[in-house]
């Protein structure tokens, strides 16, 4: 009989269980508990039956139900608690996949973040960035970097040149002219002539070119100058800074490669390749399967320089390059025509 | 240049094929700029037999022809009339693509009939300048053979750019042949060739007038010319090389100056010998006046004996043309030459402009048999002068422009007389040679420890040597320490020991020098103060929704006379165009262009662009180029769509508060009206003047209707423009902890009318004065325009605080009566309650 009783008691407390568990609502809740706890409910009914019990049974079974009763009343004050705070949230629900309010930054040019970039490895490697004029003198220009007035070489850079002369007699050389310079090196020997070695700098910058202008080229675009002077920079030094900066700036391994070329104010001067971004040097479309990409001129400075500043020759030794800014850019973005820069289109600076 | 394969390999004895030869001197010498094969350029043209020939039914001049082409008789229309049947001749089949003009060879119909082919002139193939008729074929030759096969033209053409700086002695095969055998580790010997002939004929004299320009001229007299064609090898070599065959006499000066470097012309004599006989005593006198006049050399050997005399005398004239003589070229076409011209002249008139372009009158034709040869040497500067003047580019200004070695004209000369004699069955006659001294052989000191220091790899004083010796550098002196290598006559370029230090480089290749990091003092970089402040401002103008815009140095006299851009403008002396001729002193008409642009794509946007302008006046008090020359701006523009609320000038100037704001931590910032401004662009009602502590910084305000209508700006914008540098300078004060307030603040509201015009920064100014330093913020939060009464509503919110106790109420009643008063001294109606 009282393994019967305590059956019983088992039974009601699961199915109470289940029941409470299904409950969606208070209004069931409440029919839950009248079902289970109230004054008519089968548990109360089995308690009624204990008086034909011994008292030790009575004991033990009273004790086992009064603990049921108690944990159905928790369960049911439980689910209470969860489905009243289920309908606060109910009411407080907000659309969170509607847009959010409209707020944004504005966007820097790309040519402003390449070169930060290009700053920041630098300086971390112990390079200062300097600067110097945009409209420059014909010394600065040519003359102090080898190429004097009438030099072919000087055929290589269609130079915008200003009305205005050069009033007075100026440098050694008799240059009269001003330009905007064609390239950042004036720079070198603007640094050189203020410093003394060691030497370690970049010269970001703008620079004119009197071309015709299309996909590849622009009249106006940025360079980068790099110049290393000390006593014995070689050209070890050269791949292997030069190897440090392209592989950083790419974020990938990137091999260096040196081709003879000829400028007048290196001395071996090269032609720089990067082992191609795309396809690591295998042979792809971008590096027309040559596996290199070409990037630009460079050199070991040229000892006429050196004595332009007033160093002397045979002292030092150093090396630098110039590089296209956009040309890193279009690189490293996939841009396919250089006259985006300067467009100003904001369709073209907001993506970056 | 354009090298052939074949012949490279002849002169330089590589065994490599083509890709590998390519790419070894891309690597050691020379940008490889491509190949072309030589066959594929004639690929689908043939040879075929003629074996009929009818006159077209419907055309005079055209005529019907049958060709075999082996295997097929083609029907082809032709409109040469030179053939006849039984003729060989180059056939190009449908599907060829000429060489000359890349016209594509299709089934036509001419005048109704069928024509599937071409029979094709030697213009038309690329081989010659022939276009009288087409090309008749050596009987010998095989029907349906390819035309390359029959031609002996099977050669890849490499093209290589040759360095501005050893276009000396690399724009020719002998150069190129001794660097590809110095690459393999070999040294090129050439046969040496030496003016040997011995002849006082005294039918050719030279005088150079100006030795400095002409350091040397060589003149040969050739006789018993057959003009006819050069062989198919040469010819060959010529195609592959870019030249066009022509006869054999300019064929033969054309091979030499590509396998030696220098140029050479050929004269007629006939149409160039002196019209009276010339005076023996004058020639003396000219002889004498001058030691490099030439006379025959005697240490000439006879290279063949000339027998019969020539007839009549030549009078060389090498000087300076006079001002407005003329010279038709071989091309028909009419220059005009002054002083500055040097010109090879006989004693009546101009015969070539010198090392540049021979004239039209003394060339070659059909009927020359006696010949002047030029082998000589001019001045690289004034051959780029005269060439610049007359827009003339040839392969000999070419070369004579980047500068030859005088000794090269010698070996040129005596190779040209070598294959004149043997093609074109020519018997020497006379040499004569005005040669200057000789100039004293260079010679470099290469020491090995800076050849070390240098590359930043050890290589051998023996292999450093051997390289310099394959390339022709012999050794005068040596230690164990250094070299001195004497420069081979033909190497202008070298000037001192890196010359050689690269010759040694690029030879045991860039690629076997191994990266090795730099030693230098670990120091942390001098900080570049303006850069960072560029890059800071920038940073809060992103914040603030501006997006960067890049705009050229460059703009017109219209947007100058648009803006009303005052100041001396810099001015460009070679512009690209009108709209970038004169450089900027206002970043506005770059910006007022941006929001234009993106006006079409963007409802609203803000942007901005930090660059320089450039100050006129480069000869100024500011003589010093530098950054006061060239003072940094930063512009912008914020532009209104319709979809936006609010005024567009003080939601720009909302945003330039908050960057002035971010840096100054005293609020010495005001934005003032102003009746005039630096240039047109600024609404006169519509704009203010930024000032710090009193000083003009910069100017913002909305564009004006003109100046927006000019640049086709169609709704409200309003732009500005800051000074950098005391932007910079308000940056860089310091900043400094206050305490943070302990007590409560206390928050009082006034309100007032004051009339429509009168300007609120004057209001909060006066509160601010009347409040002193308990009034800590005062903000104004409503403001009701009565237009009806040409009144307005100003309400502000006051905040008073104390640093050492809570403000009694009465002390700040106190301070509010001070302030109504102030206010009502100035005429203001302040509300009570």
């Amino acid at each position: 009989m009282a393994k019967n009783i305590k059956e019983s008691i088992k039974k009601i407390q699961s199915e109470a269980e289940n029941t409470i568990k299904e409950v969606k609502n208070l209004d069931s809740l409440e029919k839950a508990r009248v079902r289970f706890l109230g004054r008519k409910s089968e548990l109360i009914g089995i308690l009624k039956q204990l008086k034909d019990l011994t008292e030790e049974e009575k004991k033990k079974i009273g004790t086992v139900a009064n603990r049921v009763k108690q944990e159905m009343f928790e369960l049911i004050k439980e689910k209470g608690a969860q489905i009243e705070q289920k309908k606060n949230l109910e009411k407080e629900w907000i659309d969170v996949t509607a847009p959010g309010w409209k707020k944004r930054r504005g966007h820097r040019h790309i040519v402003a973040q390449v070169q930060k970039e290009i700053e920041n490895i630098f300086t971390s490697m112990g390079f200062e960035v300097a600067d110097g004029p945009e409209v420059e003198t014909e010394y600065y220009n040519f003359d102090a970097l080898n190429i004097p007035r009438e030099h072919p070489a000087r055929d290589l850079w269609d130079t915008f040149w200003v009305k205005e002369k050069v009033k007075g007699k100026r440098k050694k050389d008799g240059a009269r002219r001003f330009a905007m310079r064609p390239h950042t090196s004036p720079v070198q020997i603007r640094h050189m002539e203020n410093n003394k070695p060691p030497i370690r700098i970049i010269v970001p910058g703008r620079c004119y070119r009197n071309e015709a202008t299309d996909a590849n080229h622009e009249h106006t675009f940025y360079q980068f100058e790099a110049l290393v002077v000390d006593k014995n920079i070689s050209i070890a030094n050269f791949k292997d800074i030069a190897q440090k900066f392209f592989s950083q700036f790419f974020g990938q391994d990137l091999k260096i490669r040196l081709r003879p070329s000829y400028f007048p104010f290196t001395e071996p001067s090269f032609e720089f390749d990067i082992s191609c971004t795309v396809c690591g040097g295998k042979g792809c479309k971008s590096c027309k399967d040559s596996g290199w990409l070409e990037l630009g001129g460079c050199g070991m400075v040229n000892q006429r320089l050196f004595e332009a500043v007033g160093y002397g020759r045979d002292q030092w030794q150093g090396f630098a390059w110039g590089f296209g800014l956009e040309r890193l850019a279009m690189m490293k973005y996939k841009i396919d025509d250089i006259r985006l820069f300067m467009s100003g289109d904001l369709r073209f600076i907001k993506q970056f | 240049m354009r090298y052939s394969y074949n012949w490279l390999c002849e002169l330089g004895k590589t065994k490599k094929k083509s890709d590998e030869l390519s790419k070894m001197i891309g690597l050691r010498a020379f940008e490889f700029d491509g190949k072309e094969n030589l066959a594929e350029r004639f690929d689908k043209i043939v040879i075929g037999k003629i074996l009929e020939i009818k006159k077209h039914p419907n055309a005079d001049k055209l005529q019907v022809t049958k060709v075999d082409v082996g295997g097929e008789k083609l029907n082809i229309v032709c409109g040469a009339q030179n053939i006849k049947v039984g003729d060989k001749v180059p056939v190009a089949l449908i599907g060829a693509v000429l060489p000359a003009g890349n016209i594509i060879i299709e089934k036509t119909k001419i005048r109704g009939i069928v024509s599937s082919g071409m029979l094709c002139a030697e213009d038309e193939l690329g081989l010659g300048k022939d276009h009288e008729g087409i090309m008749i074929l050596e009987q010998a030759t095989k029907v349906g053979e390819p035309l390359h096969k029959a031609l002996a033209i099977d050669d890849d053409v490499l093209e290589f750019d040759v360095l501005p700086n050893r276009a000396h002695d690399c724009l020719s095969y002998e150069g190129m042949a001794r660097e590809i055998a110095a690459m393999e580790g070999r040294r090129c010997r050439f046969t040496i060739y030496d003016l040997r002939f011995k002849n006082k004929e005294n039918n050719l004299s030279i005088e150079i007038k100006d030795e400095k320009l002409c350091p040397r001229y060589i003149g040969a007299v050739l006789k018993n010319v057959k003009i006819g064609k050069s062989p198919a090898w040469m010819q060959s070599r010529l195609v592959a090389s870019g030249m066009e065959p022509i006869n054999n006499v300019v064929d033969i000066t054309n091979y030499v100056m590509l396998e030696v470097g220098s140029p050479l012309h050929a004269f007629d004599f006939e149409k160039i010998k002196s019209e009276e006989t010339s005076n023996p005593e004058k020639s003396l006198r000219s002889y004498g006046a001058s030691k490099k006049q030439a006379t025959p050399k005697s240490r000439f050997a006879p290279m063949g004996q000339a027998r019969n005399s020539v007839n009549g005398k030549v009078k060389i004239v090498i000087r300076k043309a006079r001002k407005d003589e003329k010279l038709e070229l071989l091309d028909g076409t009419s220059i005009k030459l002054d002083e500055r011209d040097l010109v090879i002249a006989n004693e009546e008139k101009v015969l070539a402009l010198a090392g540049i372009k021979g004239g039209k009158e003394s060339g070659i034709n059909n009927q020359t048999s006696q010949i002047v040869l030029e082998a000589a040497n001019f001045q690289p500067l004034n051959i780029r002068k005269s060439r610049q003047r007359h827009a003339l580019i040839t392969e000999s200004q070419t070369r004579f422009e980047k500068g030859i070695s005088p000794e090269l004209a010698e070996r040129a000369a005596v190779r040209a007389i070598e294959l004149f004699e043997k093609y074109t069955g020519a018997k020497l006659n006379e040499v004569v040679d005005a040669d200057c001294p000789k100039l004293k052989k260079q010679e470099v000191i290469l020491g090995f420890n800076r050849l070390e220091k240098l590359l930043g790899v050890k290589v051998s004083l023996e292999r450093a040597i051997k390289i310099l010796n394959d390339l022709g550098f012999e050794v005068n002196e040596k230690n164990s320490k250094q070299v001195k290598m004497a420069v081979p006559f033909w190497r202008l370029d070298i000037e001192g020991p890196e010359d050689l230090m690269e010759e040694v480089g690029r030879i045991v290749g860039y690629e076997n020098i191994k990266e090795a990091p730099i030693v230098m003092a670990v120091e942390p970089p001098y900080k570049n103060k303006e850069r960072e402040f560029e890059e800071q401002l920038a940073d809060k103008l992103i914040g603030l929704e501006f997006d960067e815009v890049r705009n050229y140095s460059f703009y017109s006299a219209k947007d100058i006379k648009e803006c009303g851009i005052a100041g001396n403008h810099i001015e460009l002396q070679n512009p690209l165009s009108e709209e970038l001729t004169f450089l900027r002193q206002s970043m506005l008409p770059g910006i007022l262009r941006n929001v234009a642009l993106n006006q079409k794509h963007f409802n609203g946007f803000s942007i901005f662009e930090t660059g320089r302008v450039y100050l006129g006046n480069l000869n100024g008090k500011q003589n010093k180029i530098g950054k006061e020359r060239e003072p940094l701006k930063l512009a912008g523009a914020v532009f209104c769509g319709k979809h936006q609320k609010g005024d567009a000038f003080y939601l720009a100037k909302g945003k330039i508060q908050a960057l002035l704001m971010s840096y100054d931590i005293n609020q010495k910032i005001e934005f003032k009206a102003a009746e005039k401004f630096s240039n047109k662009a600024y609404h006169l009602t519509r704009s203010a003047k930024i000032m710090i502590e009193g000083k003009d910084i910069g100017e913002i305000g909305e564009i004006e209707s003109e100046v927006a209508g000019a640049y086709h700006i169609k709704k409200k914008a309003v732009v500005f423009e800051i000074d950098f540098a005391a932007l910079q300078e308000l940056a860089s004060q310091e900043k400094r902890y206050e305490p943070l307030q302990k007590f409560p603040t206390v928050l009082r509201d006034t309100s007032m009318f004051v009339d429509l015009k009168t300007e609120t920064g004057s209001v909060i100014q006066a509160i601010q004065k009347a409040g002193g330093s308990k009034l800590e913020k005062i903000k104004l939060f409503d403001v009701y325009l009565d237009k009806k009464n040409n009144r307005k509503s100003l309400a502000f919110h006051l905040t008073f605080e104390k640093d050492d106790r809570t403000m009694k109420s009465e002390e700040i009643d106190e301070i509010i009566s001070k302030i109504t008063k102030s206010l009502e001294k100035k005429g203001i109606q302040v509300r009570k309650g």
